[in-house]
């Protein structure tokens, strides 16, 4: 049988790592998380010369210390996946600081390729670059490439195989030079450590050696228990006190600086450089677009089109795949049922108001997605992103935010989903975490139709202002619990130093941003549909199933339903806010469905005769047709909307005036339940659904971005502050009022 | 020798030591930064971080770390430090003139 091979792509952020990733692997990808973390994992596969070559893109780190949760994931697998070889993919257009991960690579003792990415860039700075000496000073196979336009693709492949079927002869030659001292107990500390009676141990001796000597705390955490170790470990804790106190410098800059030295010496041979440092184009438009004046005006104009993108410019194709969900996909269910004779029964109500509901529910958000990630596409391979984060540093950083947690927050005014999917651009796992628990208090779209049909009833006069209000209290809520989780539960460890590169600006090409879209919105996809396909159904089964009256299943009256019992159940928890009756507790459950399904509930509740639209029948052709022409009426809806990108268009939503009745019967229902302050309790319901746990598809975004145990604290605790926030309101208020 | 913080903008400086914890050194090493480093700054915000040019990237960096890398005025440069000073002249004299309506403002 034919050996396959597995190898790994190492590189710094930006070095166009991913490119790499996705000409070699084409569509053959998977992506998912890495075990147990929030960071993401691409593996790919790729057939060269009758051979199978599995792909595995490692996190963009900078070195391979314990710094960050990227680090110790990409060193892990280094260490104990042991890949057939690793390429480590350099930005030749900067190559001094990229060889830093390299030369950490071959000290690991993993066979490594070079691949010098960007020989355009380097080219174009006049830039020569003598491959032959850096093959032979650093003692591994390199090619030149330029991942962009597929150059160096062969080259690379034949490359990997070429060392790949090597491996077995494979002899670790380090180039980095240390001091006599530092060498001398490095080789006696080696020596140790290959005397550890194991078959098992298969770390490299002198690598380990080194890691002792710096005392890595990853390392030493793997090492705690084996006490084969102690005394090697001991001896290397000697060594470097005794050291640190000789020198000046701590024995981990001395081996940095060691490994700077060396690539200093291998760039000055191998790379000739134009003689003057330009001030090129990026530093330019840098003074520009991170002014200190000009640059929060630029940015903010940019997060505007961001959060149009998602909202207006995205709306038609979300009421496209609506319309084909609830028109053609129900009435074809519809009649596929009717020839199984099924028609009228509880599997018809379940596949068409549990499953097609909740599986709708789901897609209509892949347009908003991909709008989304369009946008972050476009901002991140321009090399936009990293500017972002550097114009609003100053301000997120009171609120222990990163810079460029800004964007999450104000992506989650359009919708939580995207947001909460947008802290993926965040490095750090407590900072991206933090923001994820943040962004659902940005009132997102679809909570709007509540506040303008509860601020029409009660204040009529200042709709607009009451609207505006709870805006300002999510952003205000989100603030003090910023600070509040920033000094308890993400207190301690030392803060991330806010330190960034900033890459140079690029043109994005149109291949790399639709794979992140097609790619990113199909993560979502699969990810969120089972949990929202099982919620869907529960909540349908519960309004099917009656407990009292002369329903049968299926077919009761909301008032005698199974959701109806529940919810008056929970409703005496609302008593103390103010609205404890079941109407409004159970359009709250619903609301966790979609929080604008809490204005249909009512009126679903309220018994409030809505208009039955009698639906025409339609041929199969006619759907189809439906179908297409509404895609392309769709499309120019989005051409025409996006000169409104410019234009604040926020409260002239007040679209349709809800059915008076509907009005009416909230009114009367909120009074009584409130004991005639109605407007104060109706004001602590707005703000309940302000703050309560977002909906099911945003917490399963949630659980996919940031694991099962912070989708709880994100949904208990937000449960709780709306509930205490609502109650004080109604309380404090009864006591003015 | 002097912090990085009050260091001119467009000099060629030379970095002398990083002080701070741990994490900070290897994030600041694996950056490109280490003793003998030659740098940059290329801009700067009051109050807020600046970019600095090490080796051939740009990096952010923020007010808070700024204190703990001293550099000092870099004298014995390989690259030309007149051509570079007759480059950022303009902007210099564009940063002294806003530099004094921002006090004025104070005053």
């Amino acid at each position: 049988m034919e050996k396959n091979f597995t190898i790994a792509l190492a590189g710094n952020p930006n070095c166009g790592k991913s490119t790499v990733f996705n000409q070699l692997t084409g569509t053959k990808q998977h992506v998912g998380n890495w075990p147990g973390k929030t960071v993401e994992k691409k593996e790919g596969s790729f057939q060269y010369k009758g051979k199978q070559i599995t792909v595995v893109d490692l996190p963009g780190t900078y070195s391979l210390t314990a710094y960050s949760l990227e680090e110790v994931i990409a060193r892990d697998y280094v260490i104990k996946e042991k890949p057939d070889l690793v390429v480590s993919i350099i930005d030749a257009a900067n190559i001094e600081r990229n060889l830093y991960l390299t030369m950490q690579l071959i000290e690991l003792g993993v066979p490594v390729i070079a691949a010098l990415n960007m020989m355009d860039v380097v080219k174009e700075r006049e830039i020569q670059i003598d491959v032959e000496k850096i093959k032979k000073t650093l003692h591994v196979p390199a090619v030149l490439m330029v991942a962009r336009d597929g150059e160096g693709l062969d080259a690379l492949k034949e490359s990997i195989l070429a060392t790949a079927e090597l491996k077995g002869k494979y002899q670790k030659q380090v180039p980095a030079q240390f001091s006599r001292d530092l060498e001398v107990e490095i080789q006696k500390l080696q020596k140790k450590i290959e005397c550890v009676p194991d078959g098992e141990f298969s770390l490299d001796s002198r690598w380990l050696a080194i890691k002792l000597l710096e005392g890595d705390k990853g390392v030493l955490d793997d090492l705690e228990n084996d006490n084969r170790f102690a005394s090697s470990i001991k001896e290397a804790q000697t060594f470097s006190q005794a050291y640190e106190e000789k020198s000046e410098m701590g024995i981990d800059t001395e081996i940095a600086d060691a490994y700077y030295s060396t690539i200093h010496e291998i760039v000055a041979s191998a790379v000739k450089k134009p003689k003057v440092k330009k001030i090129g184009f990026s530093d330019k438009l840098d003074r520009i677009v991170t002014h200190r004046v000009l640059g929060i005006p630029i940015f903010l104009g940019l997060m505007w089109i961001v959060f149009k993108l998602t909202s207006d410019v995205a709306a038609p194709f979300l009421d496209w795949v609506d319309g084909v969900i609830g028109g053609p996909i129900t009435n074809w269910v519809e009649a596929i049922l009717n020839l199984l004779n099924l028609s009228g029964t509880w599997v018809e109500s379940m596949l068409v108001d549990g499953v097609i509901a909740g599986v709708g529910g789901v897609l209509v958000f892949v347009p908003v997605l991909m709008m989304l990630y369009l946008a972050l596409a476009v901002l991140e391979d321009s090399g936009y992103m990293a500017r972002a984060a550097f114009v609003m540093d100053r301000l997120m950083h009171g609120l222990g935010l990163h810079g460029k947690s800004f964007l999450p927050m104000i992506v989650g005014f359009g919708c939580t989903v995207p947001a909460i999917y947008a802290t993926r651009t965040l490095e750090n796992e407590k900072d991206r975490i933090l923001t994820g628990l943040l962004v659902p208090f940005m009132s997102c779209g679809a909570r709007l139709p509540v506040y303008v049909l509860f601020a029409t009833i009660f204040f009529p006069e200042n709709t607009g202002l009451v609207v505006f209000s709870l805006y300002v209290i999510g952003i205000v809520v989100a603030i003090l619990v910023g600070l509040i989780l920033k000094n308890t539960v993400f207190k301690g460890g030392e803060a991330s130093p806010f330190v960034m590169e900033l890459p140079p600006y690029r043109r994005p090409t149109l291949k790399s941003i639709w794979a992140q879209m097609a790619e990113r919105t199909n993560a979502f996809v699969k990810k969120a549909w089972s949990l929202i396909l099982v919620t869907s159904i529960v909540i349908w089964a519960l309004l099917a199933l009656p407990v009292k009256g002369e329903g049968t299943f299926a077919d009761a009256p909301v008032g005698d339903s199974a959701f109806a019992a529940v919810s008056s159940a929970i409703a005496p928890a609302f008593e103390p806010a103010g609205f404890g009756t079941w109407e409004a507790s159970g359009s709250l459950i619903t609301g966790f469905v979609a929080k604008e399904v809490v204005v249909s509930t009512m009126s679903q509740i309220y018994d409030v005769e809505e208009a039955e639209e009698e639906a025409e029948a339609t041929t199969f052709l006619e759907d189809i047709w439906e179908i297409i022409s509404s895609f392309f009426a769709a499309a120019w809806d989005t051409i025409k909307s996006v000169p409104l990108v410019v234009g604040i268009n926020l409260f002239d939503e007040e679209d349709e005036a809800e059915p008076t009745a509907l009005m009416t019967a909230v009114r009367e229902g909120f009074e009584e339940s409130s004991g005639g302050r109605g407007a104060l309790a109706s004001f602590g319901f707005m703000i309940f659904v302000l703050l309560y746990t977002p909906c099911m598809v945003a917490v399963a975004a949630a659980k996919h971005e940031f694991g099962a145990k912070w989708m709880w604290v994100s949904v208990i605790g937000q449960l709780a502050l709306a509930w205490i926030v609502s109650v004080l309101i109604f309380q404090i208020g009864s006591l003015v009022i | 020798m002097m912090p990085l913080s009050f260091a001119p903008e467009g000099q060629l400086l030379k970095l002398v030591s990083i002080r701070g914890g741990w994490r900070v050194q290897k994030r600041l090493n694996a950056l490109g930064l280490t003793p003998g480093t030659e740098v940059m700054i290329v801009s700067q915000n009051p109050g807020g971080p600046i970019i600095l040019a090490v080796k051939d990237s740009r990096l952010a960096i923020g007010r808070g770390l700024l204190h703990h890398i001293q550099v000092e005025m870099d004298g014995s440069s390989q690259y030309e430090t007149e051509i570079m000073d007759h480059r950022f002249s303009r902007f210099h004299h564009a940063r002294g003139r806003s530099h004094r309506r921002f006090g004025d403002y104070h005053g």
